[in-house]
């Protein structure tokens, strides 16, 4: 008895999961468009617009949009999400970032569908140029003080400190000679 | 008068059995010691022509090109420059915890520091192109060099690592000009009277070796952290991504304080069997040594995360390529030997109870030394390959006359430390009786000194 409603538990599980695979399958499919520069020179900001529409060209409002770069890093390539943001009643959902790293860039934008429409991403490159060098070496901090009379006044501190250890030498072979001398007398 | 000379004579007790010991290197040549000296002086003898070679053609010879300028010799003057580390520092730090177990292994040490800095100057010396203009750096430097900052350094280093030696070394000259004076060869004997200074065991002596030496032991340790400091500096203060780190300083005391620790170690276990000490180099010494050796690893392990954490998270361009070559790339094989068995597997072999032995503690302290060595070769020729300009990685490959003139630094150091634990006292006789003193002398010992008393 125990089996045969575990059995039908299941089954009616398994065939509401299908109808709202169904349902989902039945949504009306969203439209996405991204739209940023085509490039742009490394460490300059841009602003990055996903723009969600219906079928009909209508602009869904307050929609969530996930936006995600691919990346290689140590030869491996995969999605990083970046950002999220909302759709105001334009439909569109904007962001703003800096670019840190040369060359070509996809962004992704993702629409997860919720009970209207289903879910969508576009991706689209970016090309990042080359920038203004920005690891430039220019002429140190001078330290007030910090100079030739500075290092020799500390070596000599040090030196004399290893000297004055060696001049007990001295005083040490002075007493072991009174002693010795002391003896013989 | 009063003096605190040792008054146990008997040779029945452990000081006389640990001079006889101490004597029997100075006193007795075996046949062995002549064949490791032949094969020392045969590979420097290699060294020396292939630094003919280097003289007569530059150092297109070696595989060091416009680029990637440092190589082998660099990483090794860093290698040895941590080696230095071992002795004076360790040594000093051991005095000033008073850790009663410091006896047996302060010596060796320190003999290691003065003959790692040493080889650290040989290997700088073989670097420069044209060795005749040694003397320009101290007649020409310029103060705002890291370079002069290192040349000060290390001869500082030097000269009181000799000191502190040499002064921790008097009344153990001392009985050996008494004990066996009359049986080494006249000049031996005229130096071990001389550098025993007159020293006969009395309370004043004493009280002003005490006091030379607790001077020497606070300098030296701030001197040695300034010596590996400096030396982070040469690097440090280049404007190259790798070495582009504030913490580089610490990083290498830290390193250096473990390679150091590394080298005591298997310094110990050949004098143990070498020179017949397994009653005064116990495992209580592999284990006390042990355990530092693992506590320095993983403050490497926690230096490294920190490291590669911060300069992954943050990662700029030139830091991707120099993680790129590290972790999966030209250097890769190099990285990860160094962190796996350099840093991971010494940990693991002290910390496993069933490793915790004499050979695995040598074998931890064998592998901690090989990844330190690699770890500086990386740090070296990795740093110099990052390109600063758009063109291809530069690669380096050292030549047969580096890998020739590394076996004969490595060997001019051997044969140093060779030669001083045979003509030295080997061992610091006066403060092992003044620890067993302290702790509390055997019964034997004990009964010795009630009686003399």
């Amino acid at each position: 008895m125990k089996w045969i409603m575990a059995f039908i538990l299941v089954a009616t599980l398994m065939w509401v999961g299908r109808s709202e695979n169904s349902a989902l399958a039945q949504q009306p499919k969203s439209e996405m468009s991204l739209s940023f520069v085509s490039d742009v020179p490394v460490g300059t900001a841009i602003q990055i617009v996903a723009t969600l529409n219906d079928p009909a060209g209508n602009p869904i409002p307050y929609a969530r949009i996930d936006f995600s770069a691919t990346t290689e890093f140590l030869r491996v390539v995969e999605s990083m999400d970046i950002e999220s943001a909302t759709t105001d009643i334009l439909g569109k959902a904007t962001f703003i970032m800096v670019p840190r790293v040369e060359g070509e860039r996809p962004f992704t934008a993702s629409f997860a569908g919720n009970d209207v429409f289903g879910p969508i991403s576009v991706t689209k490159s970016l090309i990042v140029l080359t920038g203004p060098q920005q690891y430039l070496e220019l002429s140190p901090v001078r330290v007030p003080g910090a100079n030739k009379w500075m290092a020799t006044a500390i070596l000599v501190v040090v030196w004399g400190i290893l000297g004055s250890s060696l001049v007990r030498v001295i005083f040490i072979a002075r007493i072991g000679a009174r002693i010795e001398e002391s003896q013989r007398g | 008068m009063e003096t605190l000379r040792p008054v146990d004579t008997s040779p029945e007790t452990p000081e006389t059995r640990l001079q006889q010991r101490v004597f029997a290197p100075m006193l007795h040549t075996e046949r062995a010691f002549y064949v490791w000296i032949g094969f020392l002086l045969a590979v420097i003898a290699l060294g020396a022509v292939a630094y003919y070679f280097q003289a007569r053609d530059g150092l297109f010879v070696t595989g060091m090109r416009d680029r990637i300028m440092w190589g082998l010799y660099i990483a090794l003057f860093v290698v040895f420059i941590g080696a230095s580390m071992a002795g004076t520092f360790v040594s000093a730090i051991l005095r000033i915890a008073k850790a009663e177990w410091r006896g047996p292994i302060v010596r060796g040490a320190e003999i290691m520091t003065v003959a790692a800095l040493v080889t650290a100057a040989f290997f700088v010396f073989l670097d420069m192109g044209r060795p005749d203009r040694a003397l320009n750096i101290v007649m020409f430097g310029r103060w705002e060099s890291p370079l002069v900052w290192d040349v000060y350094g290390l001869t500082t280093y030097l000269a009181g690592s000799m000191v502190y030696l040499y002064l921790a070394m008097i009344p153990d000259l001392a009985i050996v000009r008494d004990e066996v004076g009359d049986k080494l060869s006249g000049p031996r004997a005229f130096l071990v009277r001389k550098f025993a200074v007159a020293w006969v065991f009395e309370r004043s002596q004493m009280a002003q070796l005490g006091a030379a030496l607790a001077v020497m032991t606070i300098i030296m340790i701030p001197v040695a952290v300034m010596m590996h400091t400096v030396t982070s500096w040469i690097f440090g203060m280049t404007l190259r991504e790798p070495w582009n780190n504030p913490m580089f300083g610490i990083f290498f005391v830290v390193g250096a304080v473990y390679s150091g620790i590394g080298l005591i170690v298997i310094l110990m276990a050949v004098m143990r069997k070498v020179y017949r000490l397994e009653e005064f180099i116990t495992d209580r010494h592999f284990l006390n040594l042990g355990y530092m050796l693992a506590a320095a690893a993983g403050v490497m392990v926690f230096f490294n995360v920190s490291d590669f954490v911060t300069l992954g998270y943050k990662l700029s361009a030139d830091a991707t390529f120099n993680l790129d070559q590290m972790v999966s790339g030209e250097l890769a094989p190099v990285f990860w030997i160094y962190i796996w068995a350099g840093l991971l597997l010494p940990i693991a072999v002290i910390v496993i109870p069933r490793t915790r032995t004499i050979p695995g503690i040598v074998a931890a302290a064998v592998a901690a030394n090989i990844g330190m060595f690699l770890e500086r070769y990386f740090i070296v020729v990795g740093g110099l390959r990052v390109p600063l300009n758009p063109y291809e990685p530069a690669n380096y490959a050292p030549s047969w006359v580096e890998w020739s003139l590394m076996a004969a630094g490595i060997s001019l150091f051997l044969l140093m430390v060779t030669l001083m634990l045979k003509f030295l006292p080997n061992m610091a006789m006066w403060e092992i009786h003044e620890q067993t003193e302290h702790a509390g002398a055997p019964i034997e010992q004990a009964k010795a000194l009630e009686a003399g008393a």
